[in-house]
C-alpha cells in the first residue's frame, strides 16, 4: 500500500466545502513552506470537488508582505484556471493599507468583508445561471 | 525600548515582525498603523533572508525628542545594491519579477536610508513618527 504524502511538520490551512465553494480559513501567520503546502492542498480539494469558488478567509492573518501576497494571489489565479472564482474575505485594515502601499496586485481576485457576504455572491451566481 | 533580532532564515522574519508590533504598541501607534510597521519590518527582514542570507533587524521606540514613532534598522553584509535609485523605482526588479518592494515601504513610512555599497552590504534605516 503506498502511504499518503503528509507534511507532519508544516502547519497547514483547513480546507472545508461549504455549498460547492472551498473555504479556507487561514487562523496562522503565513510563510513561503506553508503556502506551498496550501497551494497543494487547494489545487488537490479544487480537482476532487469542482467547487465553483474559492473563499480565502485572511480574518485570522496579521501581517502579509508582498512576499506571502504573491504566493496567495498566484495560488487564486490558478484556483481560477480550475474553474473556481477567487475570494478573500476578512482583510484587516492595515493589511489592505499595506498591500495598497507596497503596489501588490489586487486585480482578478473580489474581496468582501464577511464569508456570509462572499457566500451570499456565489449562491446568487448559482440561482441565475439556473 | 530596542530589539536585536538576527536574520538567518524566514521564521527569523516572523521574529522581527512580531518585535516590532510590540514597539509600535509601546509608541502608541493603533493597531493598523502597527500592522503596517510591522510589515515594513517583513519587506525589509525578507529582503535580508531573500539577497543577503544573514543580517539583523534592531527594531526601537524613539523617545520625544526624536518621536515618539518606531524605528527599524535592516543590516547585512550581503552583496549591496548597484543602483539605489533604481532600486526605487516601481518596476525594478533584481531577482526575477519580485523586487525588493522599496518603494512601497518608502510610503508606508516617514523618513527612509539607504547605506549601501556593491559588496558592502546594506542598510536601510525607517522611521515612523507617530501622528
Amino acid at each position: 500500500m503506498t502511504p499518503a504524502i503528509v507534511h507532519t511538520d508544516v502547519e497547514r490551512v483547513p480546507l472545508q466545502v461549504v455549498r460547492g465553494c472551498v473555504i479556507a480559513s487561514v487562523q496562522i501567520e503565513l510563510g513561503d513552506e506553508i503556502l506551498r503546502v496550501f497551494q497543494q492542498d487547494l489545487l488537490e480539494e479544487l480537482r476532487r470537488t469542482r467547487a465553483r469558488a474559492v473563499i480565502l478567509d485572511l480574518s485570522g492573518v496579521e501581517i502579509l508582505d508582498t512576499s506571502d501576497y504573491r504566493s496567495i494571489h498566484r495560488t487564486l489565479r490558478m484556483s481560477r484556471l480550475m474553474g473556481a472564482e477567487p475570494i478573500i474575505v476578512g482583510l484587516r485594515a492595515g493589511i489592505a493599507a499595506s498591500l495598497a502601499e507596497l503596489g501588490a496586485e489586487l486585480d482578478e481576485v473580489r474581496a468582501f468583508g464577511s464569508l456570509a457576504q462572499a457566500i451570499d455572491l456565489v449562491d446568487r451566481r448559482a440561482e441565475t445561471r439556473g | 525600548m530596542e530589539y536585536r533580532v538576527p536574520i538567518n532564515a524566514e521564521h527569523d522574519v516572523t521574529r522581527a515582525v512580531l518585535q516590532t508590533k510590540r514597539c509600535a504598541a509601546a509608541a502608541g501607534f493603533d493597531d493598523a498603523a502597527a500592522s503596517m510597521l510591522a510589515t515594513v519590518a517583513s519587506e525589509l527582514a525578507r529582503n535580508i533572508v531573500k539577497y543577503a542570507r544573514t543580517g539583523e533587524v534592531v527594531v526601537s521606540v524613539l523617545d520625544e525628542a526624536d518621536g515618539p514613532g518606531v524605528q527599524i534598522v535592516a543590516a547585512d553584509q550581503g552583496p549591496g545594491i548597484e543602483d539605489v535609485e533604481q532600486a526605487m523605482q516601481e518596476s525594478y526588479s533584481s531577482g526575477g519579477t519580485l523586487g525588493l518592494g522599496l518603494p512601497g515601504v518608502k510610503r508606508m513610512v516617514d523618513d527612509m536610508r539607504i547605506d549601501t555599497a556593491p559588496g558592502h552590504g546594506t542598510t536601510v534605516t525607517v522611521r515612523k513618527i507617530l501622528p
